[in-house]
């Protein structure tokens, strides 16, 4: 059923992409004018025109959301050390980590086989996830990036994804827990549909995790979201291998 | 004073070209041309004679590349520098300054006017406009 939605959104979602950014376009070139060469002196004109603009930014971010949907970019698929992969990801977060006073707490497991996947792709799940993990701790909290190996097959046999001793890993797991109030039960089945947020329409769209999901989907793998006794966490799942995917040889670059 | 630029604006939508030439015109430098039939901006350029082009890239019968083909194969209009206008992609996929269609640079609609401005501005002083 959500996959069904996602599919007739990101049919829609270029051509809607189109015939919205135009006028929005317009919007924000009017805004500049007025706010330029409109001898505006009215201090609550001013504040209505910034806030128009902000409007105008804020449905452009939808747009680019859907696009996401929609986007069947190809993907550049490379050998990734997934460690270095999330630490990268954390770099780019350094400021709105630090910014809310958030404790980072890192524990990875060492020497993990390399992963299969497209590294900006991944990233950009990532910083949905810790960016999420950050805005429901506006007052600051810890934030737990875990990595491990992962029995996927294990897993599916009902056998658990932690790769133990004797485990077979034939896939990544991705941790990021989080201290805050965790995600009320009736948010809960709701959380990967295209545009149903709860951060309110200032600051969410709605598409962070359905983007999210489909892109962990596109890879093979699986996102999940639980609760903790005090926190949430969010599980991100990968094939070492996904099927179908040829290895696209050595990580290159930042993934950016 | 300097002699003002001259800018040619094609984009079908006539809400953008209208801002896009009142924002342009009010800094001072430039005198703004519009057309919203790209079938008629080549007779429209050559009668013009712009320093440069700013080329929506969707646009019915005639689109942006194609325009840019023909205004390059003109001796006279072969040297306009153009600068594309695109709904299509996002700004993130421009992966920062300098990257081009066919060789020209583009910008991703919505536009943030000071943008455009930087980029007319380094796209003439590139060209020695």
């Amino acid at each position: 059923m959500r996959s069904n939605q996602l599919d007739a959104t990101g049919q829609l979602a270029a051509g809607v992409a189109h015939e919205v950014k135009n006028p929005l376009m317009t919007l924000l070139i009017g805004i500049q004018y007025l706010k330029t060469y409109g001898k505006v002196e009215d201090e609550k004109v001013l504040g209505l025109l910034d806030d128009m603009w902000l409007a105008v930014k804020r449905a452009d971010s939808v747009v680019r959301g859907l696009l996401d949907l929609s986007r069947e970019r190809e993907f550049v698929w490379k050998e990734h050390d997934p460690n270095e992969l999330v630490e990268r990801t954390l770099g780019l977060m350094k400021h709105d980590i630090d910014r809310h006073r958030i404790v980072l707490v890192r524990e990875y497991e060492e020497e993990l086989p390399p992963l299969v996947a497209d590294g900006y792709r991944i990233q950009q799940v990532l910083i949905n996830l810790i960016g999420n993990a950050i805005d429901v701790m506006p007052n600051g909290g810890t934030i737990t990036v875990r990595t491990h190996g992962a029995d996927l097959q294990g897993s599916m046999r009902g056998e658990g994804t932690g790769g133990g001793t004797g485990a077979r890993v034939d896939g990544i797991a991705i941790v990021i827990e989080d201290t805050g109030p965790g995600i009320p039960a009736h948010v809960l089945d709701r959380v990967f549909e295209a545009f149903f947020t709860t951060k309110g329409k200032e600051h969410g769209t709605g598409l962070g995790l359905a983007v999210s999901q489909r892109l962990v989907r596109m890879h093979g793998g699986t996102l999940g979201l639980e609760n903790l006794p005090s926190g949430a966490r969010a599980t991100v799942l990968l094939p070492l291998q996904p099927e179908g995917v040829e290895r696209g040889g050595e990580e290159t670059d930042s993934g950016g | 004073m300097a002699e003002k630029k001259r800018i040619l604006v094609v984009d079908d939508e006539d809400t953008i070209t209208r801002a896009v030439q009142l924002y342009l015109e009010a800094e001072g430098r430039y005198e703004v041309r519009t057309v919203n039939d790209p079938g008629r901006a080549l007779q429209a350029a050559r009668e013009f004679q712009p320093d440069l082009a700013i080329l929506d890239i969707v646009m019915p019968r005639v689109d942006g590349g194609e325009l840019a083909a023909r205004m390059a194969a003109q001796p006279d209009l072969s040297d306009v520098p153009v600068i594309f206008l695109t709904a299509l992609v996002k700004e993130a996929e421009l992966g920062g300054q300098g990257k081009t269609i066919g060789g020209y640079p583009f910008l991703a609609k919505p536009v943030e006017p000071t943008d455009l401005l930087a980029l007319i501005e380094s796209t003439l002083g590139a060209t020695g406009g």
